[in-house]
């Protein structure tokens, strides 16, 4: 939550003047919303979490470090856990009615053109989901074609013996993969963000154009202040990937758990931005 | 030595082990978080209001005043208002229109539009206004509509933990020293001493804009803000900085004067604003106002003006001698 409100008010002028913005700083915002977006929803669904094991009510994990994904349907297995299993379990198999069969298609193709449609029609419910306008729909639009493109290519790579089943990538290619999925889900960011297709029009021609500053003063990316909070934040998400652990200070000693806990709540009061008028992004679903 | 298996460790279930572990990490940290908070008290305390400043020059500016106004030598001018009276009133040319020992002081500062100055610098002035004679309060009309602009430009001002401060809006660094640390680092030669704060500031205020003798601004195309004429109004809200002040005048002591600042534009949208401003300050249903109008004046030739409405220095000095005379010629009026 520290990390979301600091970057909030960083985020909110850009996209509310993109114009006044430079190119640079446009390409920021939109890494930094992709960063708030997530803190924001995977902060509050923790707290959530926490006070409900405070009365024995043990809720589902909702984020598992989503932007360590591999690929977009990896990273809807990790983001908004809750929701996306609801969509896997009631909508997507709902959809799978029988298809009349073209007489130019093999059974093959007939099975993937279902398959398409049922990731597209239950990426577009998803994104209707979270409200009745058009940037959600291209949200969700995007996100269902990114996950088909995939899922066609990889059914490709099978065909064509180029994937071996079962075979872990190398360290590399994961890492590629992982930042490849990170920049197309920042990219749908835009349009969740942006609140109208003109809004997400307005900005994208600003980014085009890569105009110098205007009025607002350009993002300190390179102070000390964001890249301590951001990097703190990596910091966490890589030890709880690695450990496969939401909580894996626990496990430490309690001279080094004191000490990160002692950084942390330090971290949070300089670095962050705790006025607490920074309203949940969610609250508005 | 050997130990007994009932007090082992090994013996104790985990999650007792975990919980005792648990509570000595808290127990540190809550220890080193209070003597890194101890510390940042020492260290911050003398940078009084300082840190909460939207700017540097801003909190010299402001906390010089406050200061001044504490030690009773508050001036018997001062200018308040946006741009219009930071960057084109000069203190000293005003001044120098009146007999020697009458001194000014510009408070004024640019994007502090109506609800800025309502809830931040009026405050400063309802604390701090014995001894000032003339208030002249210089706004851009257009600072009175309400649009994203002015409230973007407001926003710094607005969120400011000073103006939150005076609002009751207080925040964890208003109690909390570590969460100041950020909005201290500025000041950090001054950290433990006070030494070394930024002094009054140059000019008395006087912001003055470098440049000068260039082409005049391109006339901009009327057709886009010719629609906007008739659905443009004032909003009651920002005219209310005004009347606040002048309530305040009658309050204190002091004469409230407003400034119709000196524009080059012609823009039909800029006029209409223009107009119903003036008609709001000499509405009967108000607080008197007194009213100076330079707007378009014949001493400023258009390559005086930086953008229509700002002045560099040069025409910002001829201007503040017109506005001493005609202040001068007012006050001693009445």
């Amino acid at each position: 939550m520290a990390v979301a409100d600091t970057l909030a008010p960083l985020v909110d002028v850009r996209f509310q003047f993109p114009w006044l913005v430079s190119g640079s700083d446009l390409v920021w915002a939109l890494y930094l919303f992709s960063i708030q977006i997530y803190c924001d929803f995977s902060g509050y669904s923790d707290i959530a979490r926490g006070v409900s094991r405070l009365f024995g009510i043990d809720l589902a994990l909702n984020f598992r470090q989503p932007y360590f994904a591999t690929s977009i349907a990896d990273f809807w297995r990790r983001w908004h856990i809750s929701l996306s299993t609801w969509f896997r379990d009631y909508l997507f198999p709902g959809s799978s009615q029988r298809t009349k069969r073209s007489r130019w298609m093999r059974p093959v193709n007939v099975r993937r053109v279902r398959h398409v449609r049922r990731v597209l029609v239950t990426f577009l419910v998803s994104g209707l989901w979270h409200g009745a306008s058009w940037v959600f729909v291209a949200w969700g639009g995007l996100h269902g074609i990114y996950v088909s493109l995939q899922s066609l290519v990889s059914d490709a790579r099978v065909g064509a013996r180029i994937a071996t089943v079962g075979a872990e990538p190398s360290r590399l290619k994961a890492l590629l993969a992982m930042v490849a999925t990170f920049h197309l889900v920042t990219f749908t960011w835009l349009f969740f963000r942006a609140g109208s297709l003109v809004g997400a029009w307005n900005y994208l021609a600003a980014l085009g154009r890569w105009q110098p500053a205007g009025s607002i003063a350009p993002l300190n990316i390179l102070g000390v202040r964001l890249p301590l909070l951001l990097m703190t934040l990596a910091a966490g998400e890589i030890l709880q990937e690695r450990t496969r652990s939401q909580t894996p200070i626990l496990e430490w000693s309690w001279l080094p758990q004191g000490l990160a806990y002692a950084y942390l709540a330090v971290a949070i009061l300089v670095l962050g931005n705790p006025s607490g008028d920074v309203p949940f992004i969610y609250f508005q679903f | 030595m050997s130990h007994s298996s009932t007090s082992s460790s090994e013996a104790l279930p985990a999650k007792v082990v975990g919980a005792a572990r648990f509570l000595k990490a808290v127990a540190l940290a809550a220890a080193l978080v209070v003597c890194a908070e101890l510390l940042c008290r020492l260290a911050l305390g003398p940078l009084g209001h300082y840190w909460q400043y939207w700017d540097l020059a801003a909190a010299a500016k402001f906390e010089h005043f406050r200061e001044r106004a504490r030690q009773g030598r508050a001036p018997a001018l001062l200018v308040v208002g946006d741009s219009t009276g930071a960057s084109d009133i000069d203190p000293a040319s005003v001044a120098s229109q009146f007999e020697p020992g009458v001194d000014a002081y510009n408070l004024a500062w640019p994007a502090d539009f109506p609800l800025a100055f309502r809830a931040c610098t009026l405050p400063l002035l309802r604390e701090a206004s014995r001894g000032i004679r003339v208030v002249v309060a210089s706004f851009s009309p257009r600072g009175f509509v309400e649009s994203p602009e002015a409230d973007r430009f407001e926003s710094a001002i607005l969120n400011s933990l000073i103006c939150r401060e005076v609002q009751g809006r207080r925040e964890a660094a208003h109690y909390v020293y570590l969460a100041r640390v950020r909005y201290a680092l500025p000041f950090r030669r001054s950290w433990f001493t006070g030494g070394g704060l930024p002094g009054p500031p140059d000019r008395a205020g006087f912001m003055p804009l470098d440049g000068g003798n260039q082409e005049p601004p391109p006339a901009r195309s009327a057709s886009a803000t010719e629609a906007r004429v008739g659905i443009v109004s004032l909003s009651e809200e920002r005219l209310r900085a005004i009347f606040d002040l002048a309530e305040l005048g009658r309050q204190k002591g002091f004469r409230l004067v407003v400034v119709m600042p000196p524009i080059s534009s012609d823009d039909p949208l800029v006029a209409e604003i223009e107009r119903q401003y003036m008609s709001r300050l000499s509405s009967s249903r108000n607080p008197a106002v007194d009213v100076i109008d330079f707007r378009r004046p014949d001493f400023l030739a258009p390559t005086d003006y930086k953008d229509g409405i700002h002045l560099f220095a040069d025409g910002a000095r001829r201007y503040s001698e017109h506005l001493g005379q005609a202040l001068r010629e007012r006050l001693s009026s009445r």
